[in-house]
């Protein structure tokens, strides 16, 4: 087995993408879907910091992307559950099929 | 600033502050208060006028010289157009000073009579006082008719020239509840709007000419143009419009005629006369003032004021403009019977008279014309507003009659309204009315180009004839200007005038000659297009340096009746010496081309003959209208009952008889024929010179020319002793034998009656027209340019047609409602897939994701996926 | 700081109008306002003694760009290839048309003030949110020098206009919501062409590095947006002249010109462009007309004289003669077409028309006068044309309805405000002493000037002369229909303007009279520099661009 390099960090984000793809599509539970954002967020980030490890970018950008999209999914968390909280204090679940209030 | 300067530029003001004062505090003061700090107010411009006068009046010609340069330096910087600076000041010249105190001072005593006649005069519109506004845009008419009248600058002038405009639109409009009165107010503010579109015209072609709107700039450049080898009247200066040839002489004609329109909008000349009539609508005193005696003066004003500017094609136009209005009001007042309306005509008709002097070349005798009319028409507008005003409202003149003894005041100064405005005047003694002196000028001037106009000569006095030394200052050239008396033999001068000369040539620029020179201190003022001017000195008949003969001015002596001129004829000759010495001097450029600068064409002889029959005509129809008001029987019980006068309205017509009588003939002619001097000295060169040389009189010369032509003097002097019998036996026992004589005349009466129809037709023509095209335009504008943006719409609807929802309703109900429909209808193709489900989108994103790094890898991209996963792992 | 406070400050205000109670709302904005326009004077101050020769160097600078005042700039979005900067500054063009908007923004937001007393009782947080954010997006163009920028600030004025027209208008309000929408978007879609095409054919032009037009010591490798450095810059300026220079197939100058000349005319609005705005301001409400007519309209102009001609003189030349006619027509067929409404607004809208086509005349004849002239009737109009929407609004507030034939006699009813209507209606007819008539008086003359250059000039000249006669014929015989003759029974009842329309309507004819007595030193002097500045900058580029017009 030679050493862990730039592939496997790939490979492993891709799965985790992969993963959080899935849940979000299965999913009709808000919190689930939630879940499923963040999974994807975290994927990119793990590709952010190999890409910076391995220095296919340029200085700390890698790094310091990882950080804004770790503070965007703090911000996009509360949001989301915010809309969350909305959604059942109207609908009384939080099943999102069920929000189709907007659907044309 | 001189004296005289601050005076006239307090007493432009003044009224100013009274206007302010009215409009913010007219209702507090009340009903005559306000009156009387408009009265006020114009009493004290008048005061200053005045001063004005009585000091200019003992200056001597030198000092008025100096004292008009000084002016013009004295200018208020108020705006560029471009790179040439519009710069306003008082124009100080004997014209402005006697301009200003006619205009103050009648302006006063209608003021002082306003308060007469409102007194007894309803104030209401509508139940509501609107006295303090009557005085309010008096008082800014005051301040713009003043404001005209001291304007250096053409550009200023005109703005002062709308603002009267305006002036006369409220005031006519005072009682705006009727419909006749707004009707009238608008009809003179559109036509007048038609003249000024012609004054802008000039305004442009002189910016275009002339690089600068200043009047005695723009004189002093017309006249450097003139002489310039280079100039716009060279042959070589051609303005190709479009495939027109036009050359700088026909453009400069367009120029004068062009402003020559403004005045024609002011002044109420044929074509633009039908407004004058209307505008009796307002109250008599405005009448007085604006209508009769002041406002549309300013045309002829105007005129005189640019006569420096005019080409002698221009002076034609304006000659020919002028005899037709004179000709054709003066018959339409004949058979007027509203007595307003027949002063109105009379109006119209004297200043034609004023405009065709203008035109011949009589300018002294034209605005002495003005003069004296202003007076005598302003005292005879005010005894109808003192008849109208006793009489109860009647205007009509079928219904008065014997006014006399219920008005003697009003009557006798009417008559001697009447008799001035008749020529009254006894030929041979040097004795008349002021109306008797200019209308004889005129004529004789008319006279003169008709029929003394064989050969031009051209005379030369000896250097002792030097009488004055004559500076005309403008904005960038200092000409001086030397007047060779000649001719002086009074008793020959047709003569002298005919005496062949073989040498002679028509061209102006022989006989006319300047050295513009830059003036030191005017090296840098803002005026473009003065090219160091050619020094020209080719017929230099002195010697003498500038200002060695200054002390010698007689240019206002021998100002006494019998010395009466037909023209500001007086010769222009160059002085070498006045060039400032530094100015480098091209002496190659001495003996410039005189190229096309041709003499003025005699005139036509119809133009002399219709003054002359209208001259006639005019003394019957003011004496019809005298003695059907105030001679013979009362013919309506009711009217003849109520008359009355009262001696706040009677006073005023005193004073503007004894004006007169008196102050006419003795103080305004020397004063004018000295404007003369300045004012008209550049235009000498294009324009007057022929009638320089025909008269061949010196200025400071002024020639009797009814001696000359003695048979002239008889038939015109006596003109309205015949009228006076004609009118009397006519009218003497009542209105039957002119009844009759109207029968007989038939449809010709009726034409005068209905003023040629010319309300008809352009009501017709130019009211309807107008409104018919606006609603074209409407019509185009809403559908068919709207409907491209219909069409545009439209196709696309058509197309929405495929998604589905087939061609129904829609396409009819047209334009962006179906463009919405169509948006609508795109919207619900996309939407289809747009299910709401997160997760379908997320599907569709991933998916789409794959498809497009699929292609990327595999179509798109010319990387290999083995060199792109390379590139990953270093 | 001072200039992004400016263009800002309203942003501020409208987020404040949110957190607001309702009660507040008006109070806030008209504070705001307030404070925006006493920001903005301090602008006027560099600008004091620039008509003094000396000082005219100092103030505006010897050649175009060289001068600007209160600049701020900073990078903004940047890339490898771009930069977008940040870039504010005002000179002799923007200074007065940004204190012109947020004067009549002022006044605008107090006609504002009886919103409870409209029948359409909206949102008023809603109502003075998108004020706050129109008058933002105004001040911001004006004071951009970038063209992202610029077209950013462009497009967000758009936006909220479309929602005060189409949510607090009159009946037709979403049809004419939609027509201005399409037409301003249908402009805005060519300017964006303008703008990418002109960046990279900038980049083309300094792709081995040129020195800044105006920032001395700068070297610029790169495409760049600065609107300023588009006109001034020698490289560029030369790559965008030569007839070689291709789009499309077309020379590059001309077809670029074209297409910001139909994204301005738009706005302007130009024959036949301009059918949207009839439809828009007898729908939009009175206060949002009053920044139509005075503001916005006012953006085409500013956008020829900051973006066509100095960017792109030759495309001026090519197209002057076709502007020109737009102009000539604009102005006859727009009064024409005023002569014939019914509708007292839809009247006053034609007449704007009528007077933007001297904007244009002037501007396309490229003469000093003319420029002066466009400028001028920019901001005559700007002050005279909502004054005159604000006193239909007056009249509208009280009777209802806006047919011409229904009223007369209001001078009589309300003797104070028909003083103010005269003045207001004879400002907008060109009355001498008044604000309109310098405009006029110069477009005309300017025009006259051009005539070395442009056969028609002079023809032009008078037929647009002409419509003095029209001017007068429309406004008097409106003057008569509504506020002369005999009382009417059922206007008696109104009542006379109150303080709040007063204190309204007193600086609008204040200015009206001010600009029209003194216009040099209310005016020209602090713009008259700029102006010689872009048509020098523009008169050196005709030689060039004379051989280049019978090419395309």
């Amino acid at each position: 087995m030679a050493d862990i390099g730039l592939m496997h960090y790939l490979m492993l984000a891709a799965a985790l993408f992969c993963c959080g793809i899935f849940v979000m599509m299965t999913k009709r539970n808000a919190i689930g879907i939630l879940i499923g954002v963040e999974l994807v967020l975290n994927s990119v980030n793990i590709n952010f910091i190999a890409f910076d490890r391995y220095r296919l970018i340029h200085g700390l950008d890698g790094q310091i992307a990882a950080l804004f999209v770790i503070l965007l999914a703090a911000a996009e968390a509360a949001v989301a559950v915010a809309i969350c909280m909305n959604l059942y204090k109207n609908l009384n679940t939080i099943d999102v099929d069920r929000g189709d209030a907007l659907h044309g | 600033m001189s004296n005289y300067e601050t005076y006239l530029a307090i007493g432009v003001v003044i009224p100013l502050i009274s206007f302010v004062i009215l409009l913010f505090f007219g209702p507090r003061l009340g009903k005559p208060t306000a009156g009387w700090v408009a009265v006020s107010a114009m009493g004290a411009s008048c005061v200053l006028a005045t001063m004005t006068l009585v000091g200019w009046h003992g200056e001597d010609s030198i000092a008025r010289m100096s004292l008009t340069a000084a002016a013009s330096h004295n200018q208020f910087h108020w705006a560029d157009l471009g790179a040439v600076a519009v710069r306003i000041g008082v124009k100080l010249d004997s014209l402005t000073v006697i301009m200003f105190f006619m205009v103050t001072f009648i302006s006063f005593w209608i003021f002082v009579f306003s308060i007469g006649y409102m007194a007894g005069h309803s104030d209401e519109v509508a139940g509501k006082s609107k006295y303090h506004r009557f005085f309010c845009y008096l008082s800014l008419f005051g301040f713009s008719m003043l404001g005209l009248v001291v304007s250096s600058n053409l550009l200023f002038l005109f703005i002062f020239w709308e603002l009267v405009g305006l002036c006369s639109y409220l005031l006519i409009g005072f009682y705006f509840d009727k419909k006749f009165a707004s009707d009238a107010a608008m009809k003179a503010f559109i036509t007048n709007r038609v003249g000024d579109f012609g004054f802008i015209f000039g305004l442009m072609m002189v910016f275009f000419f002339l690089h600068t709107l200043d009047l005695d700039g723009a004189a002093a450049e017309f006249a450097h143009q003139y002489r310039s080898e280079s100039g716009i009247f060279e042959q070589g200066f051609v303005i190709n419009l479009f495939g027109w040839q036009l050359s700088g002489m026909t453009l400069a004609t367009a120029m004068g005629i062009g402003l020559f329109c403004g005045a024609m909008g002011k002044s109420a000349q044929f074509p633009l006369q039908v407004w004058l009539p209307d505008a009796m609508a307002g109250p008599t005193p405005v009448s007085a003032l604006i209508h009769a005696a002041t406002m549309v003066a300013a045309g002829v004003y105007l005129v005189a004021r640019v006569f420096r500017l005019l080409t002698p094609d221009a002076q034609m136009f304006i000659a020919v403009i002028g005899c037709i209005t004179l000709t054709l009001m003066a018959l339409v007042a004949v058979v007027q019977t509203d007595i307003k309306k027949c002063l109105a005509y009379s109006t119209l008709s004297q200043l034609g008279y004023m405009i065709f002097g203008l035109g011949v070349g009589a300018w002294i005798a034209a605005l002495f014309h003005l003069m004296t009319h202003a007076f005598f028409k302003a005292m005879l507008f005010l005894g109808s507003g003192q008849v109208i005003e006793g009489c109860h409202h009647e205007q009509d003149m079928r219904k008065m009659g014997g006014l006399m003894k219920k008005m003697p005041m009003t009557g006798l100064t009417f008559l001697i309204g009447v008799l001035a405005i008749s020529g009254f005047g006894i030929p041979g003694m040097g004795v008349g009315l002021g109306g008797y002196f200019s209308k004889d000028e005129i004529l004789a001037v008319a006279w003169d180009r008709s029929y003394m106009w064989n050969e031009p000569i051209e005379h030369h006095g000896d250097a002792g004839h030097a009488e004055g030394d004559l500076q005309s200052t403008s904005a960038g050239t200092s000409v001086a200007v030397r007047i060779v008396p000649e001719g002086r033999s009074d008793n020959s001068p047709a003569i002298h005038r005919r005496d062949p000369m073989p040498t002679v040539t028509r061209s102006p620029v022989g006989t006319v000659e300047s050295t513009p020179g830059l003036h030191p201190s005017l090296r840098d003022s803002n005026v473009s297009g003065i090219r160091n001017p050619p020094a020209i000195n080719r017929r230099a008949t002195f010697d003498r340096p500038y200002g060695a003969d200054r002390d010698v001015a007689a240019l206002t002596a021998a100002d006494t009746p019998d010395h009466r001129n037909a023209e500001s004829s007086f010769r222009l000759v160059s002085d070498p010496h006045a060039a400032i010495p530094s100015e480098p001097r091209d002496s190659s450029r001495a003996d410039a081309p005189t190229s096309i600068k041709a003499g003025i064409p005699a005139l036509p002889k119809w133009l002399f003959w219709c003054a002359l029959i209208t001259a006639y005509v005019t003394p019957f129809y003011m004496m019809r209208c005298w003695w059907m008001t105030f001679m013979g029987k009362p013919r309506d019980q009711h009217v003849h009952d109520h008359a009355h006068e009262s001696p706040m309205m009677w006073f005023p017509l005193v004073v503007l008889a004894v004006f007169t009588f008196v102050a006419s003939y003795w103080v305004f002619r020397p004063m004018i024929a000295d404007a003369a001097a300045v004012a008209t000295n550049a235009v000498a060169v294009v324009g007057l010179d022929g009638v320089a040389d025909t008269a061949g009189q010196a200025h400071g010369e002024l020639i009797h020319v009814h001696d000359a032509h003695h048979w002239l003097a008889t038939g015109v002097g006596w003109s309205w002793l015949i009228a006076f019998v004609v009118a009397f036996l006519i009218y003497r026992n009542g209105l039957a034998l002119g009844s009759k004589l109207k029968a007989l005349f038939g449809p010709l009466a009726t034409l005068l009656e209905k003023k040629y129809y010319f309300d008809e037709l352009y009501g017709f023509l130019f009211v309807m027209g107008c409104r018919a095209v606006a609603q074209v335009c409407r019509f185009f504008d809403t559908y068919i340019i709207d409907m491209f943006a219909n069409l545009a719409a439209k196709i696309t609807e058509r197309f929405a047609a495929f998604s589905g929802r087939g061609v129904d309703a829609n396409v009819v109900d047209g334009v962006f409602n179906g463009l919405a429909a169509t948006s609508m209808d795109i919207s619900n193709l996309v939407r289809s897939p747009q299910t709401g489900r997160i997760r379908n989108y997320v599907l569709f994103a991933a998916g789409g994701a794959a498809v497009v790094i699929l292609l990327v890898l595999f179509l798109v991209s010319p990387l290999a996926p083995g060199t792109m996963l390379s590139a990953i792992n270093p | 700081m001072l200039l992004t406070s400016v263009v800002f400050a309203p942003l501020i205000g409208a987020i404040v109008c949110l957190i607001m109670p309702k009660e507040l709302t008006r109070v806030v904005a008209v504070l705001t306002s307030a404070i925006t326009f006493a920001l903005s004077l301090f602008l006027i101050l560099p600008f004091l003694g620039g008509g003094d020769a000396s000082r005219a160097i100092e103030v505006f600078g010897g050649a175009y760009g060289e001068k600007l005042h209160f600049v701020h700039r900073l990078p903004w979005i940047t890339g490898e290839t771009f930069s977008i900067e940040y870039f504010l500054g005002v000179d002799g063009l923007s200074m007065p048309l940004i204190v012109l908007t947020t004067f009549v923004a002022l006044l605008a937001c107090l006609a504002s003030w009886n919103f409870n007393e409209w029948k359409i009782n909206k949102s008023i947080k809603g109502y003075f949110f998108l004020f706050l954010l129109l008058e933002m997006g105004m001040i911001g163009t004006f004071a951009a020098l970038n063209f992202f920028l610029f077209y950013i600030f462009w497009e967000i004025m758009l936006l909220p206009m479309y929602f005060l027209i189409g949510v607090w208008g009159g009946p037709r309000k979403e049809y004419a919501a939609i027509k201005f929408f399409l037409f301003t978007l249908a402009g805005s879609v060519l300017m964006l062409v303008a703008l990418v095409a002109m960046f990279f054919y900038s980049g083309e032009a300094v792709a081995g590095g040129a020195p800044s037009g105006y920032l001395s010591g700068v070297e610029i490798t790169q495409g760049t947006f600065d609107l300023i450095e588009l006109a001034t810059n020698d490289a560029i300026q030369q790559h965008f002249g030569a007839s070689s220079t291709l789009f499309l197939g077309r020379a590059f100058a001309p077809l670029m010109f074209m297409f910001l000349f139909v994204g301005f005319a738009v706005k302007l609005p130009a024959v036949p462009l301009h059918t949207w705005l009839p439809d828009a301001h007898v729908e939009a409400p009175t206060p949002i007309s009053m920044i139509l007519a005075g503001v916005l309209l006012k953006m085409g102009g500013y956008g020829f004289l900051r973006l066509c001609y100095p960017i792109f003189p030759t495309g001026g030349v090519a197209w002057a003669g076709v502007l020109a006619t737009i102009g000539v027509v604009s102005i006859l067929y727009g009064a024409l077409c005023a002569m014939a409404q019914t509708d007292f607004k839809k009247l006053v809208a034609y007449s704007s028309v009528s007077h933007m086509g001297y904007v244009l005349l002037g501007i396309a004849v490229m003469t000093h006068t003319g420029f002066q002239g466009a400028m001028f009737q920019m901001i005559a109009h700007g002050v005279s044309s909502p004054m005159c929407f604000f006193l239909v609004g007056v009249i509208y507030d009280r009777a209802h309805h806006r047919e011409i034939n229904r009223f007369g006699g209001l001078w009589l009813t309300m003797p104070k405000y028909g003083t103010m209507a005269t003045i207001g209606f004879f400002a907008s007819l060109g009355l001498p002493g008044l604000c309109g008539f310098i405009g006029e008086i110069y477009v005309l003359l300017g025009t006259f000037e051009a005539r070395h250059q442009f056969a028609w000039a002079v023809p032009a000249a008078i037929l647009a002369a002409s419509a003095v006669i029209l001017t007068a014929g429309y406004v008097l015989w409106l003057i008569q229909r509504v506020y002369l003759g005999p009382e009417r029974e059922e206007h008696a009842g109104f009542p006379e303007a109150t303080g709040r329309e007063m204190l309204i309507l007193v600086p609008f004819a204040a200015f009206c009279i001010l600009f029209g007595i003194l216009p040099k030193h209310l005016f020209f002097d602090y713009v008259n520099g700029t102006l010689v500045n872009i048509v020098d900058a523009v008169q050196a580029a005709t030689q060039t661009g004379a051989a280049y017009a019978a090419g395309f």
